[in-house]
């Protein structure tokens, strides 16, 4: 690639991230933060945990995402006893038409580009782990045999915070490989207007498909290339590094509160995202406002707090508040 | 997907030299503003200093120093910051955030700095460039107008050198101590030069004084301080015809020529007995004390001068010549002090060693039997008897022990008898002077040897 050829590959990947955020937009009302991102999250080649109370629209916005991308969809709502076969795959006894019998591999719903893992947090531990290869790796194994998954491929889970009896809260390891965590909040007085006169007519409204696979790939390609200037990296760098308690660049709240800060996928996901956010403004390079704009979804699922921290119900958006304003820019 | 080139490519070169240019002109006004911010402090500074300078009758050069090497030092330091330096992350961040960039500018400075080339560095160079290029650098950062710095600095450097100007024309008024000892010298050590009326008049004030009032100097004389610095400069006076100078200038009437030896040793004399007022404070003694002598010593000289050979040998006995004066009126000390338990008091007179042992008894407790010292008679005697009889024990300068004694002593002129005893020869040897006292040590000495009240 030229430098001739850079500006127009800025455009196309800005002008192909609008239209798949205002066609979201079309059905989805009042969270144009969180399709944002999302799209971001999945440019990025990441995950994303949409955390918010029942009905505010979390599995339409997963529904009318893949609608849009022109990807194959699945769903998985998970229970207590959901297992991990139910999700992989597994084999199962054929019997050929000669006679004999033999086994064969069949794909669980995490074969789809985009995965919508509903009330993740109410599966076992041992289901929720299921997802961990296929979120990380992109693969799943099944007996001695792995299978990879196509690509673009996203998981979207959801969980409820307010019900939280009977519920499984996901491991730090698996929280870690979201690249995101969304919250989705109660719609305004504005977008209730909107959603209902969407909703309770017997029109739907319908969305096209903006996007296709290869356009993403290429999209994701794209947004890789764009250059990082090494102090705008170093400031991703102490961010992330500012949220471990014994580090220098660590706050007060962090010192206090919090038990293990974020790991360096953190560090990777502010990056990346940011680079994302500077394509989208049209920009070959990443400033530290970008940076500054991820920081809160790529970070507040990834600080382990303490008992002090759990005691007082402290929220980690707090922290990375405080983190983003005394982290020095320069 | 592109290559890599580590040479630096016209974009990057382009961005170096906006931002340095842009770099250039924000040390510019940096330095400026804070030249301007500081510049009203400095001269505010000078003015407070050269006022109370001026206040306090101190020299110039403090004010005019402070000023002097505190905008030698504040252009130093707004040429220093001018001067070019590297821009380093930090500033490129600066001056994006000034011009408004968002970020492209500080990432640019990076890329541009680190001759990283590819196709995406080249473009986001190319397009660094092209906006750098659009920012006129000298609206970001205008010239620092500070009007109000300006005029305030302006104001108060004139108004300080103004002041310190006014001092330098006082400081030849003698307003400092330099100055005035410097005019002392100048008004009765120059021949011809007539002393300031003002002193004159205080010094004749300080005689009249010390004569009329004796024991009661007027504190107003005593506590200025142009009289003691010019009795200092006065004590140190030598040269014969600046005595002969004094002794016109404090002389009531015109003197004659051959009148000057007289009129000095009158001086002298009138200079002598303010010396011996008690009340006065120690170093305005001394220093009328010195006056008297040199005068003595002047008055001498002349008379060697106008071939007046027994005149001459007069003055020139010093104090000698001075007792004999007034022996009469200048009461030679007595003390009286108990001797023993059984003895009562005995009493020591002091008195001239060339005294005919038959002559005037009345040299005794009292004062002296001449009557214009209203001395000689018994109240007068059992008076002064009562009250050395009781503040012996308290002795203290100024008070009850009479400098008299402390002066025939130093001089060595101190003679003494014994009035029980039959008048005889004076035996020198118990009348001994003690070694002279130089005179870098004199004050020490009295100052170890005369009790404070």
């Amino acid at each position: 690639m030229t430098s001739a050829a850079v500006g127009p590959s800025i455009d196309l990947f800005r002008d192909r991230f609008v239209r798949i955020t205002r066609e979201v937009g079309r059905r989805i009302v009042g969270h144009e933060e969180v399709v944002n991102l999302t799209v971001t999250s999945l440019l990025a080649g990441g995950h994303v945990l949409l955390e918010g109370i029942p009905g505010v629209g979390k599995t339409s916005l997963v529904h009318t995402l893949a609608d849009v991308l022109h990807l194959t969809f699945s769903r998985i709502q998970f229970t207590p006893d959901l297992m991990p076969a139910d999700i992989v795959g597994t084999n199962i006894v054929q019997e050929h038409s000669h006679g004999g019998t033999f086994f064969e591999f069949q794909p669980g719903p995490i074969f789809a580009n985009v995965v919508l893992a509903d009330e993740i947090n109410r599966a076992t531990p041992k289901t929720q782990s299921a997802l961990l290869e296929a979120m990380q790796d992109v693969s799943v194994s099944v007996g001695k045999t792995t299978y990879q998954l196509e690509q673009p491929f996203l998981v979207l889970a959801t969980q409820n915070p307010l019900e939280m009896e009977g519920t499984y809260p996901l491991p730090e390891a698996q929280l870690d490989r979201f690249f995101f965590k969304l919250k989705v909040t109660y719609p305004s007085e504005e977008s209730m207007h909107e959603i209902l006169e969407r909703t309770t007519t017997d029109s739907t409204t319908p969305v096209t498909r903006v996007v296709d696979k290869p356009e993403i790939l290429e999209m994701r390609q794209v947004a890789r290339s764009i250059p990082i200037a090494r102090p705008v990296q170093a400031y991703a760098i102490r961010l992330t590094l500012g949220s471990h308690p014994t580090s220098p660049y660590a706050t007060p709240l962090v010192k206090r509160y919090v038990r293990y800060g974020a790991s360096p996928r953190a560090a990777q996901a502010l990056v990346l995202a940011g680079k994302i956010q500077a394509l989208n403004r049209g920009q070959a390079f990443v400033s530290i406002d970008d940076i500054r704009r991820v920081a809160l979804p790529a970070l507040r699922h990834r600080l382990l707090l303490n008992f002090e921290g759990e005691a007082d119900e402290v929220n980690t958006d707090t922290i990375v508040t405080e983190l983003l304003g005394s982290v020095a820019t320069e | 997907m592109s290559e890599t080139d580590t040479h630096p490519g016209p974009a990057g070169q382009l961005v170096r030299t906006g931002l340095a240019a842009a770099f250039r002109q924000r040390r510019i006004r940096e330095s400026s503003r804070h030249f301007w911010k500081a510049a009203p402090i400095l001269a505010a500074l000078g003015l407070g200093l050269a006022a109370i300078s001026l206040w306090a009758g101190w020299a110039a050069i403090p004010a005019l120093g402070v000023l002097g090497v505190g905008f030698a030092g504040l252009t130093a330091y707004t040429l220093v910051r001018r001067r070019a330096r590297t821009v380093t992350d930090a500033v490129a961040a600066g001056i994006d955030r000034d011009a408004d960039l968002g970020g492209e500018l500080r990432s640019a400075a990076w890329f541009a700095a680190h001759d990283t080339r590819d196709a995406w560095t080249d473009f986001h160079l190319d397009r660094a460039a092209v906006r750098l290029d659009a920012v006129n650098w000298l609206e970001r950062y205008p010239a620092v107008r500070a009007p109000r710095a300006k005029l305030a600095t302006s104001v108060m450097v004139i108004a300080a050198l103004g002041l310190s100007m006014t001092m330098t024309d006082r400081g030849r008024l003698s307003s400092s101590p330099l100055k005035a000892n410097a005019a002392a010298d100048a008004a009765p050590l120059v021949p011809g030069q007539p002393l300031s009326p003002e002193l004159q008049k205080q010094l004749a004030d300080l005689l009249l004084a010390a004569e009329l009032a004796g024991a009661s100097t007027d504190a107003r004389l005593t506590a200025s301080a142009e009289l003691r610095d010019l009795l200092a400069q006065l004590g140190e006076l030598r040269d014969s015809e600046a005595l002969k100078e004094l002794a016109r200038a404090m002389s009531a009437n015109p003197i004659l020529s051959d009148q000057m030896s007289k009129e000095m040793q009158a001086l002298a004399e009138r200079t002598r007995r303010a010396s011996e007022t008690a009340a006065m404070p120690p170093e305005l003694r001394n220093a009328l004390e010195k006056l008297s002598d040199n005068l003595s010593i002047a008055a001498a000289k002349e008379m060697d001068d106008s071939n007046d050979p027994v005149a001459a040998a007069n003055a020139q006995s010093g104090e000698t010549a001075k007792s004999k004066a007034d022996a009469p009126s200048s009461a030679s000390i007595q003390s009286i002090q108990d001797a023993d338990a059984g003895a009562g008091a005995g009493m020591i007179m002091m008195s001239d060693e060339n005294a005919t042992p038959g002559g005037d008894p009345g040299l005794g407790a009292g004062g002296g039997s001449a009557a214009a010292n209203g001395g000689g008679t018994m109240p007068d005697i059992a008076k002064a008897l009562r009250q050395e009889t009781v503040e012996a024990s308290t002795d203290s300068p100024g008070e009850n022990v009479t400098t008299d004694t402390r002066h025939d002593t130093e001089h060595g002129s101190a003679t003494i008898t014994y009035t029980q005893s039959a008048p005889g020869a004076f035996d020198r040897s118990r009348a001994a002077a003690p070694p002279p006292v130089p005179e870098g040590r004199r004050s020490a000495v009295q100052t170890y040897f005369i009790r404070k009240p």
